[in-house]
């Protein structure tokens, strides 16, 4: 329903616009009427009014100040002008406004109905609009514990494929805490359930409270809480607290790993870090409380060493040779800084020479493992990088070649299962992935499109097309079958729609060329 | 040489007069003040709508637009807009008169788009009406049609009012006779028509005294991209 008031300084004017108008049959209620802009605008505070009627000149607050006030408090209301000036005036005055409907004096009822109607679908649609806005905040408020969960999980993991990735989706999960974190990685000892796991969660977050418990997921058999950074003593009484509460609610122990603090970006090597300290629970005992501090000095010196070897033998084996050329340098310039003698920074090296090396391929580790011998002789860094960058480049030069030729094998064994399938009516890039290559289809599809340089459905309906325009040529096969022989089952009709799409003509026009 | 002076004596003088009768009628437009007009005019309407007078109603709305589209300071509109101002003039004269006005036109549609100076077909109408009803008892009957032959233009509005005698109009367009009206003239519309397009085109008349007249405008073809630049008021 569609709220109208009438503001115009002329009784007659105002009372005839009310009284020959038919509001309800159109539609609309007339909520009121009013002689100057002060009684309109009390009118339009008190009353729910969608549509404004009024006159510019009227004495005290006239027609464009009433606007501009209602404007400021209430924007979604909408004003007809009712102007005597000509065109040109009115069109420059109100326009600042934000003004678009008015009407000259003098005006009839056809004229006021018109621009009404008019204004009463803008106004639906803008409210359709929002209701659609608001269901899909609603509906993203929903999903967004899982979303954080799924965040933090595929954080810890490394799966984001852009820098800066962790930071665009903080803003949009609405984290607005960006000081140092810690993550707690804890484990409920005894046979793994699920259930003890939840329950856990359930407990902790209980205990530390929202404002603390920024994202929590569980990972496996891991429930890996991402909190605000507190002191050491404080974070292991609480810590200490849910431990307790779970044993006495469940009946089972729990082991905790406390992360150090640090930025948000560095949440996937505290989350190294909480692993390997959940490792020494075979040492320190299960049910215990691990941090740095139980694990010794070698450890925490490794800590200041930023750098996921895991990723970066991904790296090298996807064969990605300038994202490896920028890894290093960043390892040694961060090596650099970091260590005091070249003995301890030849330890990281090591590791980083095994990671390589393991991403060679078979026959040639053993080659590559030979040349370790040549570390003895180095004395700098400087040296270190310019040799495991050589190998690192060597290795995944190979790999992007042996990746590029395993890709092509991938596709031309899709040509090839597209060809036999040409007549399966199912024959789709999902089903191929599914059913006969067991892929990801969309890995698939993006393949396809590298190799083949035409998408998988384009490629599908040319060739069904030429196998269509083939036997058009050369058989004397009937188009209803020639549309069953290509995959359009017996959607003959489908058939031709798509046959004269692609080639200009309908089959049988077609097949007249060739007879 | 004597005849080439005179000449150029008279159109001097003409111009002197147009120039003073545009001043005049600017001088009589900022006198009233439109706003007062137009809202008077739509409280009478409002009033005749709730008194349920829809002749009131359809006579001041009329004149509203009527008087809206002559003050606009504009000298070249397009054939749509000047049958519109035409069109109002006929809603109220049909009211006031009744069955013993029968007016009918026919548009082009090609034609919808072509400039033509502001007010030269109302005039011509009215000066129909005027002599049309006045003289005669009857009905009168007044037809407009166009249409273009190459780069022209021609719109015809026939009457059977009571006609002119032979060589009136000549005498007219001369300035050997003066006419009694006090409206826009026959002779100020072929004055404008030729200053702004030039002097082969205007109006031509063929009147049968007794039968009635045929007014020809005559003007070039042109639409508002060819004339923009120059003629278009600045207001715009």
């Amino acid at each position: 329903m569609c709220r109208v008031l009438i503001v115009d300084d002329e009784r007659i004017i105002r009372e005839g616009i009310a009284t020959v108008i038919p509001w309800e049959k159109y539609g609309y209620t007339l909520a009121g009427t009013a002689g100057n802009g002060e009684e309109a605008y009390e009118l339009i505070k008190k009353e729910a009014i969608d549509i404004v009627i009024s006159d510019i000149k009227m004495p005290g607050m006239d027609g464009l100040q009433l606007i501009a006030k209602v404007k400021e408090e209430q924007p979604e209301i909408e004003f007809i002008v009712l102007s005597g000036y000509s065109e040109f005036e009115f069109a420059r005055t109100a326009m600042q406004y934000g003004v678009k409907y008015y009407l000259l004096k003098p005006c009839n009822e056809e004229e006021i109905l018109a621009v009404l109607e008019e204004l009463r679908n803008a106004i639906e649609q803008r409210r359709r609009n929002s209701a659609y806005l608001e269901k899909v905040k609603q509906d993203l408020e929903r999903i967004k514990p899982q979303l954080k969960a799924q965040y933090l999980k595929e954080f810890v993991t490394n799966q984001f494929s852009f820098a800066q990735e962790w930071e665009y989706y903080r803003d949009l999960l609405g984290l607005k805490e960006t000081g140092p974190v810690r993550l707690l990685l804890c484990r409920v000892e005894g046979r793994f359930e699920f259930e003890y796991l939840f329950a856990l969660k359930q407990t902790a977050e209980e205990i530390l409270g929202e404002g603390l418990v920024f994202l929590s997921t569980t990972i496996g058999e891991e429930l890996l809480l991402l909190i605000k950074d507190l002191a050491m003593e404080e974070l292991l009484a609480l810590v200490e607290t849910v431990k307790e509460t779970f044993c006495n609610n469940y009946g089972r122990d729990m082991t905790v790993a406390i992360s150090e603090s640090g930025e948000w970006k560095t949440t996937p090597l505290l989350y190294r870090e909480a692993r390997e300290y959940l490792k020494h629970r075979f040492y320190l005992g299960e049910g215990s409380i691990i941090t740095k501090k139980d694990i010794g000095l070698d450890q925490a010196e490794e800590a200041n060493l930023i750098f996921d070897f895991e990723q970066f033998g991904y790296i090298v084996k996807s064969g990605n040779t300038e994202e490896v050329e920028v890894r290093l340098a960043e390892f040694f310039r961060q090596l650099e800084a970091a260590t005091r003698e070249i003995s301890g920074a030849k330890i990281h090296c090591l590791e980083l020479f095994s990671t390589i090396i393991r991403y060679s391929a078979g026959e040639k580790m053993n080659d590559y493992l030979k040349q370790l011998v040549a570390f003895e002789e180095f004395t700098t860094l400087e040296q270190i990088h310019q040799f495991i960058q050589e190998i690192a480049l060597e290795i995944t030069t190979a790999n992007y070649a042996d990746n590029a030729q395993r890709y092509s094998r991938q596709v031309q064994k899709v040509v090839a299962l597209v060809e036999e399938n040409l007549a399966n009516e199912n024959l789709s890039l999902k089903w191929l992935a599914q059913e006969m290559l067991y892929m990801n289809v969309d890995y698939l599809g993006k393949l396809f499109k590298k190799e083949m340089n035409e998408r998988f459905s384009d490629y599908l309906i040319r060739l069904r097309i030429e196998k269509a325009k083939e036997m058009l040529e050369k058989s004397d096969s009937k188009v209803f079958e020639i549309a069953k022989a290509v995959g359009f089952g017996d959607n003959a009709q489908y058939f031709s729609q798509v046959f004269k799409k692609q080639t200009g003509y309908t089959p049988s026009d077609y097949k007249k060329l060739f007879s | 040489m004597m005849v080439e002076r005179i000449d150029t004596l008279i159109k001097e003088n003409y111009q002197k007069q147009i120039l003073l009768k545009d001043t005049q009628f600017k001088t009589l437009q900022a006198q009233i003040n439109p706003h007062f007009l137009y809202n008077t005019l739509d409280s009478v309407n409002w009033m005749a709508k709730t008194n349920q007078e829809p002749r009131i109603s359809k006579m001041v709305e009329a004149l509203g637009r009527l008087l809206r589209s002559a003050v606009y300071k504009q000298d070249l509109v397009t054939i749509a807009d000047e049958v519109k101002i035409l069109e109002n003039y006929i809603i109220i004269q049909k009211i006031r008169f009744e069955e013993r006005l029968q007016f009918s036109i026919k548009m082009e549609e090609e034609l919808d788009d072509c400039l033509i100076p502001k007010l030269t077909l109302q005039p011509i109408v009215e000066n129909a009406v005027n002599y049309g009803l006045e003289s005669k008892s009857g009905v009168c009957r007044i037809k407009v049609w166009m249409e273009k032959s190459g780069e022209r233009v021609e719109i015809f509005v026939e009457d059977n009012g009571p006609g002119m005698e032979p060589g009136y109009w000549e005498k007219l367009a001369q300035g050997l006779v003066k006419t009694r009206g006090s409206g826009i003239g026959l002779k100020n519309i072929d004055d404008r028509i030729k200053m702004i397009f030039g002097e082969e085109y205007g109006i031509r008349i063929d009147s049968k005294l007794g039968v009635g007249t045929k007014v020809t405008v005559v003007f070039p073809f042109t639409t508002h991209k060819e004339v923009k630049a120059d003629v278009q008021s600045p207001n715009r």
